[in-house]
């Protein structure tokens, strides 16, 4: 078949981990963040792990984005980690790059041992807008102010494909109060990844 | 993959899987679900009435994998996949398809065993039960995927190939690749190539079954199509009635041979990175073939000479190709999901020309880049 010669140099990746528990639509999640990765037209893997249960248990869904062909679909460093539940936290962070970012629940989780990262009220705000199961498209909207290859359209378009109708109003609300609370928390933050600026 | 006028979809490996298998025309399934191939089953469900096929969910692997026969003795292209349990049960059947030159085409999920094992996670340890699950002297073909888009290419050539040769052909695919999940852009189904049986060429009254017509691949007819014949698991005649004289039984076990031995020089399917001048050569397969290619172009930004040979087919083993790697590099290295399997046909062909490293991880997790550039490290010299 083909003989490639060696080309390019490192290829520039973003990889995003969600970490929770079974049950929580985390690999959903990450099917619809890598659905906004194809919106954008960039390359992209998808890729879980779970146990054999099919409720509780840890979960872990991971998204690498890339402009240019992606070799291992898996993450090598993360430069994002959003975990739903203290557990999921501790168990990620030795998987993140030196200057990664992590977004923990605040309800859920409690204690961070990483000084780059924000603490979003992802239950609370699900259950502000009525629908205690938009957790994982709440987290979702975290990570538009910091991934510097998705924009919120491309996003709000992949959720709308995948959640029914009935139940998308409430997920896209979720979606924005959990959004506009990363953006507010991004100044704070010394050295967060984009400085581009978002229509919300 | 191309980025093309056509626009990208995210598929999930076992959904390319399934587009595969319709292009190539597959119309029947039966099958027995279980983590982590079900997804090809319940998406199999869900389209084959639309594409005039039949679906069947059979009571267990062993009768699934006889409705699949069935079914392609009747005409139809036939599949079913499982995992790692399922899949010893299915090889009485796989030996049977060999011996009576069925086409089927069988994909088996791995999970790490024996037994139930691990269901969720990534391993490669059927590579030698796909080769010699099924009891007696047979060949087969297996094929190995290495992304989603690799897994609707060989499926579509997992069916040409059985088509072609009459012979179950193996889908042999780690969770990785069957669960992940990648932008891919599908040709149509003009751009493909696809391969049917060899049909008689004469009438029913003039047909005999297998006879080899130079090819060492008999024509096939459909059952109700008129052609009337006898399928045995027994040792037959060019009739198909079961025999025990010696000039029948040794003629036809060396013919299922030939029939595909005779075209080694065309199986031989691989993807070469920086190959040429390595001096060390990685070799391997599925999702570890992924993370070597990431160590390899690691590796040689710090200016270490390796490459990577990327296998597609693991059976027939394709001791021309890696021959001449072997010739070609002072070190081989292959990494593997499992305690060694196809570094055992590596060494077994060697014959001490080149040193043999292993990287084996069976604990339940994929094989890192890190890991194999820290192996590659360490034996570069």
């Amino acid at each position: 078949m083909n003989n490639t010669k060696v080309s390019s140099v490192k290829s520039p990746r973003y990889e995003i981990r969600i970490a929770g528990a079974g049950g929580q639509g985390i690999i959903l999640a990450g099917i619809m963040l890598a659905e906004a990765g194809i919106v954008q037209d960039l390359y992209v893997a998808q890729s879980q792990s779970y146990g054999p249960e099919t409720r509780g248990g840890n979960s872990i869904s991971e998204v690498v984005l890339s402009n240019t062909e992606i070799d291992f679909p898996q993450s090598t460093e993360l430069d994002m980690l959003i975990a739903l539940t203290q557990v999921a936290c501790d168990r990620n962070l030795p998987d993140m790059k030196e200057d990664g970012l992590v977004i923990v629940d605040s309800e859920a989780v409690q204690r961070v041992l990483w000084d780059k990262s924000l603490s979003i009220p992802f239950g609370e705000i699900a259950r502000k807008v009525g629908e205690e199961r938009a957790i994982n498209v709440a987290a979702l909207g975290s990570l538009v102010p910091f991934c510097p290859l998705i924009d919120r359209q491309a996003l709000v378009k992949a959720i709308a494909n995948r959640l029914p109708s009935a139940k998308l109003e409430a997920n896209l609300q979720a979606f924005d109060k959990a959004l506009n609370f990363a953006r507010r928390l991004k100044g704070r933050l010394k050295s967060a990844g984009t400085t581009e600026e978002f229509e919300i | 993959m191309k980025k093309a006028v056509r626009k990208q979809v995210l598929l999930q490996g076992n959904e390319a899987c399934v587009e595969g298998a319709l292009m190539a025309g597959c119309r029947f399934y039966a099958g027995y679900p279980i983590t982590p191939a079900t997804e090809i089953m319940e998406i199999m469900a869900r389209k084959m009435p639309g594409a005039s096929g039949v679906f069947i969910q059979m009571e267990d692997e062993i009768a699934s994998l006889g409705a699949v026969i069935g079914a392609s003795l009747a005409g139809s292209k036939s599949m079913t996949a499982t995992s790692g349990p399922g899949f010893s049960l299915m090889q009485e059947h796989i030996g049977y398809a060999s011996m009576a030159e069925v086409p089927c085409v069988i994909v088996d999920v791995m999970r790490a065993g024996p037994s139930t094992g691990l269901p969720t996670q990534p391993s490669q340890s059927d590579v030698m039960q796909s080769r010699w699950g099924t009891h007696g002297d047979h060949p087969i073909i297996v094929l190995a995927p290495s992304s989603v888009y690799e897994f609707f290419e060989l499926t579509v050539q997992a069916f040409n190939l059985s088509e072609r040769y009459r012979t179950p052909v193996i889908l042999l695919v780690d969770e990785l690749v069957a669960h992940m999940r990648e932008g891919v852009i599908l040709p149509t189904r003009d751009s493909l190539e696809i391969e049917d049986r060899p049909h008689p060429t004469v009438p029913p009254e003039w047909y005999i079954p297998y006879a080899d017509p130079g090819t060492g691949v008999p024509a096939m007819p459909a059952f109700g199509e008129g052609y009337r014949y006898h399928v045995t698991g027994l040792y037959h005649d060019v009739r198909g009635y079961p025999t025990v004289r010696t000039d029948e039984v040794e003629p036809l076990i060396h013919r299922l041979f030939n029939k595909i031995s005779k075209d080694y020089d065309r199986l031989q399917w691989f993807d070469a990175f920086a190959t040429e001048d390595a001096k060390i050569t990685i070799i391997a397969y599925g999702c570890v073939a992924r993370a070597a290619l990431r160590a390899v172009q690691q590796a040689r930004e710090k200016g270490l000479k390796v490459g990577l040979i990327n296998l597609k087919i693991l059976w027939p083993f394709m001791r021309r190709t890696i021959s001449g790697i072997l010739e070609n590099s002072a070190k081989v290295l292959v990494p593997e999901l499992n305690i060694g399997q196809i570094s055992r046909e590596v060494k077994r062909i060697n014959q001490s020309r080149c040193e043999v490293l292993t990287l084996n991880k069976v604990d339940g997790t994929p094989i890192k880049p890190a890991e194999i550039l820290r192996t590659l490290e360490e034996v570069y010299s």
